[in-house]
């Protein structure tokens, strides 16, 4: 199980560079939301700092980021 | 003797650090010098993953400038050469986190060294009679672009004028040619590699997926690009935490509706899916496991098959060796082509958003149909062992990815590197993973 902490935050945050610099994997490599606004990062294991750059975001657990990116927003569902 | 090139040198470090004893597992021709050459590593064409450690670097004499063509001994019978062995802090060989302090690791670092240089003396002076070497001189050093890196400078002198100093040889020399071309880095770059183990033992970890935004993406190859007429066989081990719809093997592209994946998910079940939008319609083979047949926390074996027929009737699926009855959700693709430029990934779609929640083993995929009597054979462990068994069949194995392997999975400066132990050698790179992604989690 993950222990990371996650966070959803705005392609267009000014420190959105920075916050993908504090986190797992790279500029290239992070998911986007479907309309390309947002983007899930999570922060290094281990990493328990309090990031000034994150201040305003929402923490989730692994469990919670699952939850929070259950929707059509972030996922395109199988035809069914 | 033949007329001995430096790129023949080269050749030979590059053969050697390619031996599995040799304890190195990358090399770079060229160094610091901008004229020099920078070879691709012959583990990883195209140099996908990047470099790994430790390495060895050969800094090409300042005075050659056309390596290529340049005799060796056309220039002079004492040619001073200069080698790095570089490490990195922090991780060990198989990604795993270092446990040594760094004096501990640069002293590993010089065995290694040592070890190679005894059987450079030996390869250079008896097998192929290239010429002899001084003593070599150890120097550790530091590198200013990158205070992580351990670094070995070992400098000698090749020269016909000194005798040949015996070696011991840890090294099997006999995996090396008898002769040595001068074409052989091309080769060896264009070909297939010397030793690119079908039967290396299978992996005592697994990966970790968190179901948020980790995979690992293979390069583009042609082998993995699966038309409505191919026959193909995905075989992988695989635990669910949840049935989210979790792509974990794919070739597909949500924004073009088209290819292939397997997936976890509505009413714990399999799904195994071909789609193409050819001529503006959506074609799709969907079939489907059992409802309710899967529970999480628990692994199982999955293996589907397509015969290339076009028809839901040429797929089957296997969990844990036993051929199933699938339901099938649709049967319409009707000759739609299923091709696309996408990655192949494992444990997650990025275009679709859709990310397996889970652990994966030993991932396998041919470009044939298995029986199933072979599909029976994957899905039962070695019981010497209590790992999954080699492949049961190794001639169109395309695809052999040890997932969280400690020989054929390494863990680079910040993402996990894979070789493709099949007889493609396109290589893999996770995204967003970590070292604590391996576990030890197995069947």
């Amino acid at each position: 199980m993950a222990h990371n902490r996650y966070y959803i935050i705005n392609a267009n945050d000014p420190n959105c560079e920075a916050i993908v610099d504090l986190c797992v994997g790279s500029h290239t490599s992070q998911r986007f939301n479907i309309a390309k606004t947002q983007l899930v990062v999570k922060l290094h294991e281990g990493d328990h700092e309090q990031h000034p750059e994150l201040e305003g975001y929402t923490e989730y657990n692994h469990d919670e980021i699952i939850e929070a990116l259950n929707n059509n927003e972030w996922q395109v569902p199988p035809i069914e | 003797m033949a007329a001995t090139t430096l790129i023949q040198i080269s050749n030979v470090f590059n053969l050697m650090v390619q031996e599995p004893n040799s304890g190195l597992l990358f090399y770079k021709y060229g160094y610091r010098q901008e004229a020099n050459i920078n070879r691709d590593n012959n583990f990883d064409q195209g140099n996908i993953t990047g470099e790994l450690f430790p390495r060895l670097m050969f800094e090409i004499p300042q005075f050659i400038q056309d390596v290529d063509t340049v005799e060796y001994f056309g220039y002079n019978d004492e040619i001073p050469i200069v080698l790095y062995f570089d490490d990195l802090q922090d991780y060990q060989i198989d990604g795993t986190l270092e446990t040594d302090n760094t004096i501990e690791q640069q002293s590993k670092l010089l065995d290694i060294a040592k070890i190679f240089m005894a059987n450079l003396r030996e390869v250079l002076c008896k097998k192929y009679r290239i010429g002899h070497f001084s003593k070599p001189r150890y120097v550790p050093r530091t590198n200013a672009h990158n205070d992580r890196l351990i670094v070995w400078q070992v400098s000698f002198t090749l020269t016909r004028l000194v005798p040949c100093v015996e070696a011991s040889a840890q090294i099997d020399l006999d995996n090396l040619p008898a002769t040595l071309e001068e074409t052989d880095l091309e080769k060896y770059a264009t070909g297939t590699p010397p030793i690119r183990p079908f039967e290396c033992p299978s992996s005592s970890n697994s990966m970790l997926f968190d179901g948020v935004n980790e995979n690992i993406e293979y390069g583009t190859d042609v082998a993995f690009d699966f038309q409505d007429t191919s026959s193909f066989t995905f075989s992988t081990w695989v635990k669910f935490n949840s049935f989210n719809n979790g792509h974990f093997i794919s070739k597909y592209s949500t924004g073009l509706t088209t290819g292939t994946y397997v997936s976890a998910g509505l009413g714990n079940r399999i799904r195994f899916d071909l789609q193409s939008n050819a001529g503006g319609g959506l074609g799709i083979i969907s079939v489907r496991s059992p409802l309710l047949g899967l529970v999480t926390g628990q692994w199982y074996h999955v293996l589907v098959t397509y015969n290339g027929n076009g028809l839901a009737s040429g797929t089957e699926m296997y969990i844990n060796g036993v051929q199933i009855t699938k339901s099938v959700l649709f049967d319409t693709l009707g000759g739609g082509n299923i091709s696309n430029t996408e990655n192949l990934k494992l444990g997650g779609d990025n275009t679709s958003g859709l990310y397996l929640n889970g652990n994966m083993y030993e991932t396998r995929i041919w470009n044939t149909v298995l029986t199933p009597a072979q599909a029976l054979a994957e899905a039962t462990l070695d019981p010497s062992t209590g790992l999954a068994p080699l492949p049961v069949l190794t001639a169109n194995l395309i695809l052999r990815n040890q997932t969280g392997g400690g020989n054929e999975a390494i863990f680079g400066s910040s993402e996990w590197n894979f070789a493709n132990n099949s007889t493609i050698t396109t290589a893999a790179t996770s995204n967003n993973m970590e070292v604590g992604d391996r576990t030890t989690d197995l069947p």
